[in-house]
């Protein structure tokens, strides 16, 4: 039984290799830049507020583009890591070169207050 | 002395919750029109609970997961709800009076009706929240997060707006004062026919 459930899962899509195995991953972490996986789907407003308004605002905007990568995983139709469970959306999960989870955001964040955030994970990376 | 001890026995009596509606909540997550009044109810899982019609007045509500509730022309008058839980729960024509829910989470909720008075629902999170024809009245939405929701009819005037997400928020027929519509359009809300006056 438990067998048929994994391979109805892993037919849906829903179970995904670790994130060693991601394909976005491991291009994300050649890079050497922190990578930032979020997790959304459509017809979430916040992860829009997310993606239009934060990641575009100049003062986000600069650091994301010095500093990290981001990669996206739609919760219902991409496959997702292992060991990345969340409880919402959206989630956004900070990881080092190693696939190592640094930090977990849940929900969004005014431009300022994300701004603050990423420098934090830049200081702390130092 | 004997007026002081009767005066606040009534008092009391105002507060008092049925000892046998909140143990049939326990056991059955479920109690429409019950006598819920003052019950310390923080913290508990009540997900999809049917409190339709319940009175929750002066309810402690802290942390409480109430996800999907049905708590439809529910009195929540005076209830404390900070941090609570309340994700697609559905609270058409509830009763808000002075409710203190800080930080809760009403995302995708169902207030249309409700009464929001005196409310402080600031950093709340009322995303796609549906407001449609609550009542609003000198309650606080600070910094609280309101997105894609939708509003109106509203009177918002003698509310506090301040540093509101109302990004894509759906503002119909809602009155506001000029200072509320600039800062509503500074974030990107979507007025329609909104009256903007003092």
């Amino acid at each position: 039984m438990k067998r048929l459930i994994l391979a109805v899962l892993c037919a849906a899509g829903l179970l995904g290799g670790t994130i060693l195995q991601d394909g976005a991953f491991i291009q994300a972490a050649a890079s050497g830049k922190t990578v930032l996986m979020l997790y959304s789907t459509k017809g979430c407003p916040e992860c829009a507020y997310m993606k239009e308004k934060v990641f575009i605002d100049p003062e986000v905007a600069e650091r994301l583009t010095r500093d990290f990568v981001i990669i996206e995983k739609d919760i219902n139709r991409d496959e997702l890591p292992e060991g990345f469970a969340y409880i919402g959306i959206p989630t956004l999960f900070v990881l080092d070169a190693n696939g190592s989870l640094i930090e977990t955001v849940i929900g969004s964040r005014r431009a300022g207050v994300f701004a603050q955030i990423l420098d934090t994970i830049k200081e702390a990376g130092r | 002395m004997k007026k002081l001890l009767v005066y606040m026995a009534w008092i009391g009596s105002l507060w008092a919750f049925d000892a046998q509606d909140l143990k049939r909540l326990r056991e059955e997550q479920s109690c429409p029109r019950c006598d819920l009044r003052g019950a310390d109810l923080s913290g508990m899982e009540l997900i999809g609970a049917e409190l339709q019609g319940a009175d929750l007045r002066g309810a402690l509500l802290d942390g409480v997961e109430l996800v999907a509730a049905e708590l439809d022309g529910a009195d929540l008058s005076g209830a404390s709800l900070r941090s609570a839980n309340l994700w697609k729960a559905e609270l058409r024509s509830a009763n808000l009076t002075r409710v203190a829910a800080q930080k809760a989470n009403f995302k995708g909720a169902h207030l249309q009706r409700s009464e929001i008075v005196e409310a402080n629902l600031s950093g709340a999170k009322l995303w796609k929240a549906r407001l449609g024809e609550a009542q609003i009245v000198r309650s606080d939405f600070k910094d609280a997060e309101l997105g894609d929701a939708t509003l109106s009819r509203s009177d918002l005037r003698d509310s506090l707006l301040d540093g509101a997400i109302l990004w894509k928020t759906h503002l119909v027929h809602v009155r506001m004062t000029p200072a509320q519509c600039r800062y509503a359009q500074s974030e990107e809300a979507d007025l329609n026919a909104t009256l903007c006056e003092e």
